[in-house]
């Protein structure tokens, strides 16, 4: 099941990659920039699936007090700092050629700003606690309420005026060509094919580390 | 010492969570506001404003250094003047968001131009993108 | 800066990031599994 897991996913990334910089066409009005899009958007998703497992697995863990559900809580914590982090990231490298400015005061890229800072406060405060324990459910009470700034980040654009563009799928249609559908469709499963990987293998390295 | 070190880390983070909530609770919640809503209510014209809307087609040109073109919401219209360069890609028909002040001719001088990508996405028809040949 | 340079910047900070990520797991796996054959061993 592992090498599987592994394998396909690895799979997956490198078609992902060979569609986002080879097939996808330049779009007519931001040029090559377009290909930013393809690890941004993944990136964003990948991250609010970490948020939503870490979330998940500290509520169960808070309810039953199993330490299984504290490894994968923790292994979700991880990944939506890194996936969150990932976005801000190239958020800012699309941001700097096609609007002009690295970083703007608009309400998706602050709360955005706000998740990935979560994420990071919710893995320094579960070594700040003297006792482990009260550690772990620290940290688990932060990650629930973390979750709670994602449908903020999501429906920002649409709530707030902003400088992000609005979204490009949506109930009300697709203003997506179907060149940049594809790899972006073939990416975006690509990355939470990769955050399930590194989900599980993170939690089995904590289990690990705990029977050590 | 390694609490101390965990405890300088945790108040960086909480600082920036407060920094980076309070800078959106200044800006965020409007972020731009439209030619049209810039018209209908007075203005301290020493107070910079920050506007946003489409790129008029046709009205973008280069004189004598100074950039000019015209803000529309589909509605009201503001002529913006800007001296400096624009970085991002300035393309008539798609958005912008200027900052700056009102002058006494009702133009707005711009301290910064900044670029609104739309959210559709279409790849070329004609074999050079808009984006090569944006400079104005 | 060509197009290109910030499309490459930016899979680069996603090749760095992820990477950097799995090498540490990698790295504590094998630290773990090496303690535990240790004490097999012993």
């Amino acid at each position: 099941m592992r090498p599987f897991a592994v394998g396909a996913t690895a799979a997956l990334l490198s078609v992902g990659l060979f569609l986002a910089l080879w097939v996808s066409p330049p779009d007519s009005y931001q040029g090559e920039y377009v290909r930013i899009l393809y690890v941004h958007v993944p990136a964003a998703l990948a991250a609010y699936g970490a948020a939503a497992v870490a979330c998940g697995a500290s509520a169960l863990y808070l309810w039953r007090r199993d330490l299984r559900w504290d490894f994968v809580g923790r292994a979700g914590a991880e990944l939506a700092a890194l996936f969150s982090g990932l976005t801000l990231l190239t958020g800012m490298l699309w941001g700097k050629p096609v609007w002009g400015v690295w970083w703007a005061w608009d309400a998706r890229l602050v709360t955005t700003a706000v998740l990935f800072l979560l994420y990071v406060g919710c893995l320094l405060v579960r070594d700040l606690a003297d006792d482990p324990e009260r550690g772990r459910r620290l940290s688990a009470a932060v990650a629930v309420l973390a979750f709670l700034d994602v449908p903020v980040v999501h429906y920002s654009v649409v709530w707030f005026r902003t400088l992000h563009q609005g979204p490009s799928i949506s109930l009300q249609g697709v203003k997506l060509a179907p060149e940049f559908l594809l790899p972006l469709a073939v990416n975006t499963l690509a990355y939470l094919a990769l955050l399930g990987v590194l989900l599980a293998e993170r939690a089995r390295l904590a289990s690990l580390e705990v029977e050590r | 010492m390694k609490r101390v070190r965990l405890a300088a880390a945790v108040l960086v983070v909480v600082g920036s969570l407060g920094y980076v909530v309070a800078g959106g609770l200044r800006e965020a919640v409007v972020y731009y506001v439209t030619p049209t809503e810039l018209q209908s209510r007075p203005l301290d014209p020493r107070r910079p404003v920050r506007v946003g809307g489409q790129v008029v087609p046709g009205s973008l040109r280069r004189e004598g250094g100074v950039l000019r073109f015209v803000l529309s919401d589909g509605q009201a219209q503001v002529a913006v003047r800007f001296a400096g360069s624009v970085e991002g890609l300035l393309v008539e028909g798609q958005g912008a968001v200027v900052e700056g002040r009102l002058g006494p001719d009702g133009a707005l001088d711009a301290r910064s131009v900044v670029v609104k990508h739309s959210e559709e996405y279409t790849p070329p028809r004609s074999p050079l993108p808009p984006a090569e040949r944006s400079a104005p | 800066m060509s197009p290109w340079a910030w499309v490459l910047a930016a899979y680069g900070c996603a090749a760095l990031l992820v990477g950097g990520y799995v090498w540490r797991l990698w790295c504590r796996y094998r630290h773990v599994s090496r303690v535990r054959l240790g004490e097999a061993d012993g």
